[in-house]
């Protein structure tokens, strides 16, 4: 196939030869490798194709043959190219049609941004159209390295960004790295304390001192159990204080309160009944739209967009899109409906006080609708299992002077 | 050739299972259905028309008879024709 193309290009003539001796001809082309082939008998003479420079070196054969050549057809590029010649318009809409496409690569008509998670393509591009990078711009113009600086300065929780150019589409490609929050060495030395105050419910040390009993009143603050330990030797002498990470399950009975609180007015949301329906056509790439252009939907302040996808030949798709103008009206919750939200409300935080694996003793939460509001409100009696520690500081155990001279040696 | 080559050659292609005598130059026809035939290690076109083709090879002549034959190409030792092919003959070496 290549052969056939490249011969085409450089351009073929179909030759007729008649005369004494054809198949001498023949076999004395191949000998001074002349490439001929395609050879068909035909009433005139032998008709074969060969190569407009073979041509040219037919002449000894020819005398030596006694054969007569004559050129039945001209084949391929030169040949063509000669025969449109004179049609300037063809020549200068191709030229137009190369410097249009040069001219158009100069841009970049496209970008495209992978790997981002929490940020959107929308709000990316957004950034990048601030900082003059949007399709339409010269590629000249457009500094790679510079693009990637400055998003990472601006998003600081995006770890590497590559920007490249391919053709003329414009690739970013982003990871986003979740910064690790300053957490507190695990492991390290710490009390168990209260956080608010309440009675101790039951306790359970692994690890540490306990410093206080079930029944026990404690108060916001109160170590629960030290994380310093006394090491104490046979004469009851203490040899040395260590410190851990304090460990236990200790409950604790406290008193929570509860207040919610909302306004009984509300904008309600009412259909005024227009609807305008668009259908999309789409394939991987392209869609096409079809809808009512008398509708206008300028003069809608509010309506809601319900898009409904369904599958007709895969790959296309069609979908529906419906859209619904509504008004904000004023409403008012009436009774049981405003206790029918406080109560859904309420059932959402016992649900995560519930997975905190904090257990509800006491429940004195009373709901009062006056005119205007709504409130929900009052005590919890709950018995909440203690996780907060705070650190133990290095001079809460460790006296340096006695550590120091510590050991029996001397 | 040197003979010892030549042996070696023979060896050769007596282990691929190739008649010896192409060392010695025979032609090779390749005949695919009615249609199409290659020809290798041929000398010269005696005589071409388009029901006949007569071809001298290095051991003798070939002729094959047919129906609007043509010569898709041809090289120094290598051709194919096309067309309806009826008959292959072998003609005599002495002559």
């Amino acid at each position: 196939m290549l052969k056939r193309i490249v011969t085409w290009c450089l351009g073929y003539v179909r030759v007729v030869i008649h005369g004494y001796f054809p198949e001498r001809f023949l076999n004395l082309c191949s000998a001074r490798k002349i490439r001929i082939w395609n050879v068909e008998r035909k009433d005139e003479g032998y008709l074969f194709s060969m190569s407009v420079q073979d041509y040219k070196r037919l002449r000894p054969i020819v005398r030596k043959t006694k054969t007569r050549p004559r050129i039945k057809k001209r084949k391929g590029l030169p040949f063509l190219i000669r025969r449109f010649w004179p049609r300037v318009g063809l020549w200068l809409g191709g030229l137009l049609f190369c410097c249009l496409v040069y001219l158009y690569s100069l841009f970049i008509w496209s970008i495209e941004i992978e790997g981002q998670y929490t940020h959107t393509e929308v709000a990316l591009k957004k950034y990048l159209k601030t900082i003059e990078v949007k399709p339409g711009t010269r590629k000249a113009v457009l500094d790679c390295t510079a693009i990637e600086e400055a998003m990472r300065k601006e998003y600081k929780d995006i770890g590497w960004v590559s920007a490249e150019i391919k053709g003329t589409r414009m690739f970013i490609r982003i990871k986003e790295t979740n910064l690790a929050k300053e957490k507190e060495e695990e492991g390290a030395p710490a009390h168990l304390v209260a956080p608010a105050d309440g009675q101790i419910a039951s306790v359970i040390v692994r690890k540490g001192t306990l410093t206080v009993r079930k029944g026990d009143q404690v108060s916001a603050g109160d170590i629960l159990i030290n994380g310093v330990i006394d090491i104490v030797g046979d004469n009851d002498l203490l040899v040395r204080k260590e410190a851990v990470e304090a460990d236990g399950d200790i409950y604790l009975n406290t008193w929570f309160t509860y207040r919610q609180e909302y306004p009984l007015h509300y904008k309600k949301k009412e259909y005024t009944g227009k609807v305008k329906k668009k259908y999309i056509l789409r394939c991987p790439g392209y869609e096409i739209s079809f809808q009512n252009p008398l509708i206008s939907l300028e003069n809608w302040k509010h309506y809601d967009i319900i898009g409904e996808r369904s599958l007709w030949k895969p790959p296309f798709e069609v979908v529906e899109v419906e859209y619904r103008e509504f008004i904000w009206k004023d409403a008012i919750y009436s009774k049981e409906e405003a206790t029918k939200i406080a109560n859904a409300w309420f059932s959402a935080y016992l649900k995560e006080l519930e997975e905190k694996e904090i257990q509800v003793l006491d429940n004195q939460v009373k709901l009062t609708i006056t005119a205007k509001k709504c409130i929900a409100a009052g005590k919890l009696y709950v018995s909440e299992p203690v996780r907060t520690y705070r650190k133990i500081a290095d001079s809460e155990w460790r006296n340096i002077e006695t550590d120091e001279h510590s050991g029996d040696n001397y | 050739m040197r003979e010892k080559t030549v042996r070696h050659m023979e060896q050769i292609s007596d282990m691929i299972h190739l008649p010896g005598d192409i060392l010695a130059g025979a032609p090779v026809l390749t005949v695919i259905g009615q249609r199409e035939l290659y020809l290798e290690n041929y000398r010269n076109i005696i005589e071409y028309t388009g029901d006949e083709i007569r071809i001298q090879t290095k051991t003798g002549r070939i002729h094959i008879e047919g129906k609007s034959l043509n010569i898709n190409y041809y090289t120094e030792d290598a051709m194919k024709i096309t067309g309806t092919i009826y008959q292959i003959n072998y003609g005599n070496p002495k002559t």
